[in-house]
């Protein structure tokens, strides 16, 4: 019974170790926005809303991920998605609202990632999207110096390029957000 | 032993039940601004004179429709009386049109008169946005354009006192008439005392030279204003 009373609190202090300074993730990541952290678009003329608007460079991400080297955790890659931010169903105005589909995101290489694949423009949905995925076998860590992607934005172009013009709809200031997230990919992921 | 070997098991689980891959996210703002474009250009025919100098004139009037009216003109001077205008507009709109005054009024004396009736007009459209059939009803599918006046442009209509709806939307839940001057482009073919009788709004019946008591000469001016607004 002795020897229980002292075991128990040096099994506690060996958890409470092994929570704190022990443990290691199996990598790190990291979304680094370098410019273009808040996108407007601007339709002040029939020509922009008749035939839509294209920021082609929107926002440009640095990606930051390295491997931790876990046992049964090789790191190979990672997928970046995309999403209305908080479940946000519309762009909302003052008064009125636009479907969420009338603004399009795509990413493509910027820096250190032509090896990916970029799924070109998609919708902005409620739900999480692919925009661009990279896998690199023989991994290397990405920094965000050398590893970018560019985010472009489209904003009521018209079908079949897109989901239709704005003409007809109201004057308004209408926003959303939009969630950007990066997840790794590889065996053990 | 045994214990050490218990106490190593269960560092293990710690190690393992609090390491996990490591994702990320950012959120990016995105804003939309919709400025309100509503613009109306006349491009020609600002300003409409009809000259009767002949007894012909008098008895058929002049129009820019010379053969279908039947006018005294020939049809060389048709485009003389016609006012072409275009609407750009980035939301449903709704043009308003309308003589400024009850009648015309002789410029030499203002006791002058000339009933506005005198005076038609038949619409058409050269843009994509098109009026609907003659009687469709405001909503009716195929049309972007609605006018009551009009009977949907096929109709020479009066000139009546200003305020009447001219052009409106076709209230469609998929299709609007906004859009710039190649979608929205019009053309006022004007008359004057050719008689046309048109069902929903008819011209004076009587021509001039007949009327009672005989219009006296004169110059009879009256603005027509166009008011052009979201619908």
């Amino acid at each position: 019974m002795k020897k229980i009373l002292y075991i128990l609190p040096a099994l506690f202090l060996f958890l409470i170790n092994a929570q704190t300074g022990i443990s290691q993730e199996w990598n790190a990541a990291r979304l680094t926005i370098l410019y273009g952290s808040n996108i407007p678009f601007n339709f002040n003329t029939l020509e922009k809303i008749k035939n839509g608007i294209e920021i082609a460079v929107g926002t440009q991400i640095g990606i930051s991920m390295a491997d931790s080297n876990q046992v049964g955790h090789d790191l190979e890659g990672f997928d970046l998605n995309f999403k209305s931010f908080n479940g946000q169903t519309e762009i909302r105005g003052e008064v009125y609202t636009l479907p969420l589909n009338r603004i399009r995101v795509r990413a493509v290489n910027s820096l250190g990632l032509g090896a990916g694949t970029s799924y070109g423009y998609q919708d902005l949905t409620t739900g999480w999207t692919p925009l661009f995925s990279y896998t690199n076998a023989a991994w290397s860590d990405l920094n965000w110096a050398n590893h970018q992607l560019t985010i472009s934005y489209e904003c009521g172009r018209p079908a079949p390029a897109g989901n239709g013009s704005l003409l007809g709809e109201e004057p308004d200031y209408y926003n959303v957000e939009i969630e950007f997230e990066l997840i790794p990919t590889g065996p053990g992921f | 032993m045994r214990k050490i070997l218990a106490l190593s098991f269960l560092l293990f689980l710690g190690l393992t039940a609090f390491s996990q891959a490591v994702k990320d996210r950012n959120v990016v703002p995105v804003a939309v601004t919709l400025n309100q474009v509503l613009r109306m250009t006349i491009t020609n025919g600002g300003n409409i004179e009809f000259v009767f100098n002949t007894i012909d004139d008098y008895k058929n009037g002049l129009s820019a429709d010379a053969v279908a009216s039947g006018s005294a003109n020939p049809a060389t001077s048709n485009t003389f009386y016609r006012t072409d205008f275009s609407v750009a507009s980035s939301t449903r709109w709704k043009l308003t049109y309308g003589a400024e005054e009850a009648t015309f009024i002789g410029t030499d004396l203002a006791t002058h008169t000339l009933a506005l009736n005198n005076v038609g007009f038949r619409i058409t459209e050269s843009g994509t946005n098109n009026f609907g059939a003659a009687g469709a009803a405001k909503g009716t599918a195929g049309a972007q354009l609605y006018s009551l006046p009009t009977n949907n442009s096929t109709e020479v209509a009066a000139l009546l006192i200003y305020p009447v709806d001219l052009i409106e939307d076709n209230d469609l839940a998929t299709d609007s008439n906004a859009g710039d001057a190649g979608d929205n482009s019009f053309t006022l073919n004007w008359r004057c005392g050719t008689a046309e009788a048109g069902a929903t709004n008819p011209m004076n019946t009587v021509k001039l030279i007949d009327q009672q008591p005989s219009p006296a000469p004169d110059r009879y001016i009256v603005n027509v204003l166009f008011d052009l607004a979201i619908d």
